[in-house]
Formats: structure tokens, sequence, C-alpha cells
């Protein structure tokens, strides 16, 4: 069996999708039906299910990613309590499945959050005032043209927003 | 600039990539020296093999 294997976590560039939410639960994340499997790929297209698809399939276009500007969204800027509700881990697994790699909220539920770290998705805890200037450019600026820039060093140096 | 810091720990396995089998591996010495040391077993335990051909 081959060892799927964690992608280092140095730099992330890349589109940020505004949630703008409080207490987003694990099964608004990944809903029950999807957690027969154990494999953690896969899961990326039932990300958000009830609140990116009616119930027929079809896209609801007015989900954040569901627009055309953050259909590629690498970081998800978030309400409090990001994660609440059952601890499965294939929340982080559909989340990383889709390509969010980042999530920035003022506070995460506990269990989500040290999931994120084991599957190489870096959580941001964040005073509400900056999560709410980052959800203001979230909105404002979706174009991957613009996109913002998330760095990591290797030094002691705290890591940048 | 908005500046954040995370459990040192947490952002040396970012960093680096590792999940947790990663971070067992990277022991994988230890754990390999630490099996084949003849470390002599406690009274009353029996190693399971032993107990298989005792009942055979």
């Amino acid at each position: 069996m081959v060892r799927r294997v964690m992608e280092p976590f140095n730099k992330l560039e890349g589109v940020a999708a505004p949630l703008n939410m409080i207490n987003v639960d694990t099964d608004m994340i990944i809903p029950k039906q999807y957690l027969k499997t154990i494999h953690r790929t896969g899961l990326g297209k039932a990300l958000f299910d009830e609140m990116r698809f009616n119930p027929d399939g079809s896209e609801k276009p007015d989900f954040v990613l569901n627009k055309p500007a953050y259909r590629k969204a690498k970081i998800l800027v978030a309400g409090d309590n990001f994660g609440c509700g059952s601890s499965r881990e294939h929340a982080p697994w559909a989340l990383l499945d889709f390509g969010i790699r980042c999530v920035i909220a003022p506070s995460f539920a506990d269990i989500f959050y040290g999931n994120c770290f084991k599957n190489g998705i870096l959580p941001i805890t964040l005073p509400q005032e900056d999560v709410n200037k980052l959800m203001d450019d979230a909105e404002r600026v979706p174009m991957p043209s613009s996109p913002s820039i998330w760095r990591a060093k290797k030094s002691a140096a705290p890591m940048a927003a | 600039m908005i500046k954040f810091e995370i459990d040192p720990f947490r952002k040396q396995v970012l960093l680096n990539g590792w999940d947790d089998i990663a971070l067992t591996l990277r022991a994988e010495d230890k754990i390999t020296t630490s099996r084949k040391a003849s470390t002599p077993r406690p009274p009353g335990c029996r190693s399971v093999s032993a107990s298989w051909s005792g009942q055979k």
C-alpha cells in the first residue's frame, strides 16, 4: 500500500473565499451520508453539500464556492467556532480535497483544529477585527490576479498573512 | 500585514508535511533497536508464540 505523503506547507498563494457564518459545523462541511468512506480523497465534490447543491444535484449559484471567482479558492475566511459538531476527520479531508489548505476564523472547535494539522491544513485563529478585515478583502478582491499571500518561514519568526 | 503564531510543534509538522505515521517513522531506528533488544520478560508473561506451541 502506498502511503499518501503530506505536502509540506511553506507558502500558500491563492484566492480567499468569504464564508461569513458562525458555527459552521462538520455536518455542513461534509454531511453524514458521505462518512462511509475511509478514503481521504474524493470528498471535495461533497464539501458543503447542502449549501452548495440543490436536492436535484444542480449548483446553488449564490453559494460562495459556486461563484466563478471562488471556485478554486485555497483559503476560507469564516466566523466564530468553525468546525464544531461531530468530530469527523472527513471534514478536513473534504476541505483538502476541494483544494482549501487554510481556514481563518476567530475561533475553532478543538478537535477540528487538531485534525487540520494532521492533514496539512493551516487553521489560523485571529481576533475578530482582523477576520472582519480579511472577510472584507475576500469579498472585495476575489480575482486570482490579486491573491492573498501566506508565507511561513523555517525560522522561529512568526508566520504572516 | 497580519501576523499570527501557532504552536511550534504543529508549525514544524506543517512545514515538513508530517502526518501521524510520518512522525512515528521518524523514530524508526529507535523502535527497531528497542524491538531487537532482548529485554527480560516480566515473570508470568509468556510470548504469544510460546502459548501457541504449548497448545499443540
